[in-house]
């Protein structure tokens, strides 16, 4: 009589869980700890974000994104680095909302410049070739609050060449997509404005390029 | 007079509203629009890019409201006036 194979299939699913860590390095990708840095002359490196609540849609931009990252295309667990934005550059369209945007009610630019994610690790959940499904773990800080948060990130990494002589060494590419609750970093606005006209969470995504550095 | 400047006053606000519904019922101005761009990079993968352009659109909060509730004030008041003079 015909059996259902579940231990064999169990016992499958968990030598692949175990063996893709073992696996995790990027193909054709000489290993070792490298240094990636951002580089707008790659391409701009700019985040977008979707403030979305009942009242008012508002889409907005995160342009003049730096940071560096050190990666080993071998050890991709090993991923740690800093990313950081400018809470100025941001933008929505509207000058005065901008000028709200930094004010102390809001992000409050003035005593807290930026906000960061600071890479400590990062769990490899799947490897193609070149590029990399992760999630990324750090301290993200807005508002002058830091959160231990996990962000999944896609790395793509680009050897060397002809193509890419404009800026040199390797390039490398980060996607991400994630969201942050305003109240979490203790973004409170001004009084009834948040879940009416500004969406209790943020919806962020961008594409970062970077360069590896000697 | 005063009636048929009232009655321009109604259209003007219906239009003002008119607008603001068509430029994206915003609650505020906005101007710059975000214009997203579809291309290739590099990596030869398709990526949205964000790039912003000098324009108006018309927010209800900081231009449409005031000014259509501005003028239909206006409308109501004229109307009066014109019925308080007609006797």
């Amino acid at each position: 009589m015909f059996q259902f194979p579940f231990k064999k299939i169990l016992t499958a699913t968990a030598v692949l869980a175990v063996a893709v860590p073992a696996f995790a390095q990027l193909a054709g990708i000489p290993a070792g700890a490298t240094k990636v840095e951002l580089n707008d002359k790659i391409r701009e490196n700019q985040l977008e974000w979707l403030s979305d609540a009942p009242m008012e849609k508002i889409k907005g931009s995160a342009p003049g994104v730096t940071g560096s990252f050190t990666v080993d295309p071998a050890n991709l667990g090993a991923l740690t680095g800093k990313i950081s934005v400018p809470v100025k550059s941001m933008k929505t369209g509207n000058p005065l909302r901008d000028r709200h945007l930094a004010d102390k009610d809001w992000l409050d630019a003035a005593s807290y410049p930026n906000i960061t994610f600071e890479i400590k690790k990062a769990t490899v959940r799947k490897v193609d070739g070149v590029k990399a499904d992760l999630m990324a773990e750090g301290t993200f800080e807005l508002h002058g609050v830091k959160k231990e948060m996990t962000i999944p990130v896609t790395l793509q990494w680009k050897r060397a060449s002809a193509d890419t002589s404009r800026v040199p060494g390797d390039w490398v590419k980060i996607s991400t997509k994630f969201s942050v609750k305003l109240s979490d970093f203790k973004v409170a606005g001004k009084s009834g404005i948040v879940g009416k006209k500004v969406g209790e969470t943020i919806a962020v995504s961008g594409t970062l390029y970077g360069h590896t550095v000697k | 007079m005063k009636g048929s400047i009232a009655i321009v006053c109604f259209v003007l606000a219906a239009g003002v509203m008119g607008w603001w519904a068509a430029s994206g019922q915003h609650a505020a101005t906005r101007f710059e629009i975000p214009v997203e761009t579809i291309e290739k990079d590099d990596f030869g993968d398709e990526v949205k890019t964000v790039t912003w352009k000098k324009g108006f659109e018309l927010g209800l909060l900081d231009g449409a409201a005031p000014a259509a509730g501005g003028l239909v004030g206006l409308g109501v008041i004229l109307l009066l006036l014109d019925r308080k003079k007609r006797g």
